[in-house]
């Protein structure tokens, strides 16, 4: 191994830049740098916003007038379906999702995210399934059941076409980009930071996206659920929704707003870590009640999990349970002011100045204020029942995202643009575009307060003249297309600032975060070497830190092996405990997502054998990611500078891979905790219970099947044990693919012999989606299993290299414990049944 | 290298501990709520008070006390860190302690209407 220890700055640029760098051409595809995959989000996130923006205005020239003919209730349909999908789903969520990728390791003082290849994985996934909900849109086939499917109007009997599983199978596809950013945003918070950055030292966007990624690891899996159920609903006839066999429609309520208004917290909070970032700077001096906010955060991040049913308040739940609801509703406005007062305080304590950032930052005050106010209006059960299903929800649910997060954005994006482009911001434009914005949105939206008040309902394709809605109605629209200038004037501003804006070198606002203190445009590799953190990294002097750190002062100051390098840290106190080897470009996560792809569309057209093969071809090129990670020797302590020396992260105890793991498992152990929800809300609610019949699978073959599962987890430990006291693995990891496979067998034959038809009543098919979900674990178990084998093999495990078993135990727990529950629920289900005569 | 002193990783699940237990609390009196209503808990007596009452204030009085015991923990702990300031340990024994509080009180808040609201209308 050679290292050099180099220290001339533009020949420690040229070597990093040539292991970091991404070449022009198809090369492009390849890439996994944060810095371009965050750009790519971006961007691509405003080609959907812009696309949902042209379905607003079709929305606005439709209702600008009463009768109006311009189009009819089916177009109309999808339109509106489609204007909700697309911003809230394509948009949103990936516009702070690009944010988080590209800023992220910067602010942290890190060369790149926990897992490169994920997010690139993550991006083709965005782009392939957005792509095909809008191809669908073009040939008419879009979705029409509004931007949250209640069944039983997205249910086959109403839906018969492709539309409702163009949502189902294209949003799902989406939320693996969703879920590959939450882990990657986790993971990367709390191991990659600089040396030093304890976790009272981090920045507070770093606090505010640690929070938004948990939120969404255990916010979307109910939806996740939610939607495969529905699918299988739609494609085999299982009855999960369909109240004549025992289903609920109030069931896909429930998953839905489990994750819905988690949803708008976890769009909130990126955003408002960017206004946390920003009022500082502006205000020159440093963010007032830094603890509180983040305790705040904290608690906004829970309550939102406890107001799901305040989107159901008509739907007839008890009174008491009404007031849980209403209550936490209520209550998530403290935190969310403790935020507010906080950053008022900022301002008022500081030296304000103002630049363009800030018109934006008052923008969001003025707007989301409004629209909190009104939330706490909806929270109060008397007043929802009333403006229930009306205008007054929509005009709020846009003060709220709009206030909460378009306007922070849009500060966001004036504060960080010069980052990208190196350029400075040109004001000609930009405050005319944000009074356009402003003035137009206030219009729009304001108005539909008052039609709502007056009546109006939503989701109407028109209305009829003379009840007190025109006038109204009129003005919003004109408001729309005052709104759709100023947004258009913003791109006409950024291109502008990318061609003629005042080239600078590096911090234009003065900021005191580490991002500012990188050349700007940024390099491929972030830093030249990794600067030590001693005090809170908001106010940090990014002028001398950066040009101690371009002269490679720092550590990590130094290319070895060609290897992408940075380091890994104490989650606590920011000591650095291993370096992390990542990955290089690779064409891997394009040709994962194609296969993806396929395997969705196949889905989509109903050719459910042909599925299996990029199914499977999915799993082989997973596998195939594994060819370029690992090391065949030990390599002990290395040097990385400051007279530190840390093991690689192979050979660490805590590597991002196997926290990474443990997230993704925590994620999935949501999704099956919602499955058991589902099971019990429909023997306790649904109309048609207790069923005809019932599962008689006896107690041995469930005990065998128990056996199998914490046979082959104990296997996996004691092959771990083994792999640590010299060798012996092998064998123990062969046995545990074998009770898998034991496992496998058991469960397929349950299915087949034991259960009744899952199509004739709920009850079946959540105990067939039930003893499924262990055997696909199962059988996944062999492949984590065998996969361990061939890594012993191949040179690539050793007593201080267990990385690859450890996270394959980590899989073993999982499917052992989440088996056992399942077998469980099983035999319990028929006794329970039997107590209680169902639903009521 | 100044660093911080250490502080295991365990810490951070105290800054989410009062909050675990609200949700414990509301995902358990909603389930029994549900349960209580569909099994006519609610038209059994035991005095003036019906069991399905009975059985939601006692869920309630159970989760504030592990509320409560949340926050004796915390504050022990912060006043084992000493101090407020910004270094880590009483950085995160802090933040614990309050959102501990923040969490008990949201707890009474959101759940203490078993106290008076009819359960099952």
């Amino acid at each position: 191994m050679s290292e050099r220890h180099e220290t001339n700055a533009i020949r420690l640029h040229r070597e990093l830049d040539a292991i970091w760098h991404t070449p022009p051409g198809l090369q492009r595809l390849a890439a996994v740098n944060h810095t371009i995959l965050g750009r790519r989000f971006i961007i691509a996130a405003f080609v959907f916003f812009s696309i949902g923006g042209i379905l607003s205005m079709l929305i606005r020239a439709q209702l600008a007038t009463p009768n109006t003919a311009f189009v009819g209730p089916e177009v109309y349909n999808q339109i509106f379906t489609m204007h909700g999908t697309v911003m809230m789903f394509l948009f949103a969520i990936p516009m702070f999702e690009g944010f988080a990728i590209y800023l992220l390791p910067k602010l942290l003082g890190a060369r790149d995210l926990a897992f490169p290849r994920l997010t690139a994985l993550g991006f083709y996934c965005y782009i392939f399934g957005g792509s095909i909900l809008i191809v669908a849109m073009l040939f008419g086939v879009a979705p029409d059941s509004g931007w949250f499917m209640y069944t039983p109007l997205s249910s086959s009997t109403y839906t018969p076409g492709i539309n409702a599983d163009v949502w189902l199978l294209g949003i799902t596809f989406v939320e693996i980009s969703a879920i590959a950013a939450a882990v990657e945003i986790t993971v990367t918070i709390l191991k990659l930071r600089a040396p030093g950055m304890s976790l009272d030292r981090m920045p507070i966007f770093a606090w505010y996206l640690l929070v938004t990624a948990g939120m969404m690891l255990i916010g979307f899996p109910p939806l996740i659920l939610g939607s495969i159920l529905l699918e299988l609903e739609r494609a085999f006839d299982l009855p999960f929704f369909d109240p004549t066999r025992g289903g609920d429609s109030l069931l896909w309520q429930h998953l839905f707003w489990l994750f819905g208004h988690p949803e708008v917290y976890i769009i909130f909070l990126p955003a408002a870590g960017a206004v946390s970032t920003i009022i500082p700077v502006f205000a020159r001096r440093e963010l007032m009640g830094y603890r509180a906010i983040i305790v705040a955060i904290i608690a906004v991040a829970f309550l939102s999990f406890g107001l799901w049913v305040h989107h159901m308040f008509t739907v007839g739940i008890p009174h008491l349970a009404l007031a849980f609801f209403s209550a936490a509703s209520a209550l998530v406005a403290i935190p969310t002011a403790v935020q507010i007062f906080a950053w008022l305080a900022t301002l008022a304590h500081g030296k304000p100045r103002f630049d363009v950032p800030m018109l934006y930052i008052f923008g969001f005050l003025f707007v989301f204020v409004l629209g909190g106010l009104t939330g706490v209006m909806l929270a109060m059960v008397p007043f929802n029942w009333q403006v229930h299903d009306s205008y007054f929800v929509v005009a709020h649910l846009h003060y709220v995202l709009v206030g909460g997060f378009v306007f922070p954005m849009l500060a966001a994006a004036y504060y960080w643009l010069p980052h990208v482009t190196g350029r400075l911001t040109m004001h000609k434009i930009s405050v005319p575009a944000f009074w356009l914005i402003f003035i137009g949105f206030n219009m729009t939206f304001f108005m539909m307060h008052l039609t709502g008040l007056r009546g109006m309902p939503r989701r109407v394709h028109t209305y009829p003249s003379g009840v007190g809605w025109d006038w109204l109605n009129l003005l919003s629209s004109i408001g729309g297309f005052i709104l759709t200038m100023g947004f258009a004037l913003i791109l006409v501003d950024i291109i502008l600032q990318f061609r003629f804006g005042k080239p600078y070198r590096r911090n234009p606002w003065s900021a005191r975060t580490l991002e500012w203190a990188q050349p700007n445009p940024p390099p491929s590799y972030n830093f030249a070497a990794l600067p030590l953190v001693d005090r809170r990294a908001d106010t940090l002097d990014p002028h001398a830190i950066g040009n101690e750190l371009a002269a490679g002062k720092g550590y990590l100051g130094f290319s070895r092996n060609g290897w992408q390098e940075t380091l890994g840290v104490d989650m606590t106190t920011g000591r650095p405990d291993q370096t992390i080897i990542l990955p290089n470009r690779t064409f891997l996560p394009l040709w994962t997502a194609i296969a993806i792809g396929l395997f969705v569309l196949c889905l989509l057209f109903k050719f459910y054998w042909l599925s299996l093969v990029p199914l499977g071809l999915t799993l082989v090129l997973c596998l195939a990611w594994t060819n370029v990670t690992g090391l065949k020797h030990d390599h002990g302590e290395l040097d990385v500078g400051g007279d530190l020396s840390v093991p690689p992260h192979y050979e660490a105890d805590g590597p991002p891979s196997w926290w990474g793991m443990v997230l993704l498992l925590a994620c999935n152990g949501t999704l099956y905790a919602s499955l058991i929800f589902a099971v019990f809300f429909l023997w306790l609610v649904a109309p048609g219970w207790p069923p005809a019949e019932l599962l008689e699978t006896g107690l041995v073959l469930p005990l065998l099947t128990a056996i199998a599962l914490v046979g082959a987890a104990l296997l996996s430990r004691m092959a771990v044990s083994a792999n640590a006291e010299g060798g012996g693995a092998l064998p123990l990891l062969l046995a545990s693919a074998g009770a898998h496979v034991v496992s496998v067998g058991l469960l397929l034959y349950l299915i087949n012999t034991a259960l009744p038809e899952p199509t004739g009543h709920a009850y079946a098919a959540t105990a067939f989606v039930t003893l499924a979900y262990t055997a696909i674990h199962s059988a996944l178990g062999v492949v984590f299993a065998l996969y361990g084998v061939w890594r012993i093999m191949n040179g690539f495990v050793s007593a201080r290299r267990s990385l690859d078993l450890r996270i394959g135990r980590l899989w073993h727990d999982y499917t052992a414990l989440t088996g056992l529950t399942g077998i469980a629920l099983v035999l319990i289900m028929p006794l329970i049944v039997a107590i209680q005569g169902g639903g009521q | 290298m100044i660093l911080s002193e250490r502080v295991p990783a365990s810490r951070l699940m105290w800054l989410l501990a009062g909050f675990i237990v609200w949700s414990i609390a509301f995902v358990a009196l909603y389930s029994v709520l549900s349960v209580g209503c569909v099994f006519g808990w609610d038209q059994v007596h035991f005095g003036p008070v019906s069991v399905q009452r009975a059985v939601l204030v006692a869920l309630l009085g159970v989760s504030l006390a592990a509320g409560w015991w949340v926050v004796r923990i915390t504050a022990e702990r912060r006043r084992a860190a000493g101090g407020a300031g910004l270094v880590l340990r009483p950085f995160m024994e802090t933040a614990a302690w309050m959102a501990a509080w923040a969490a008990l009180a949201s707890t009474l808040f959101s759940l203490g209407p078993v106290l008076f609201l009819t359960a099952c209308h």
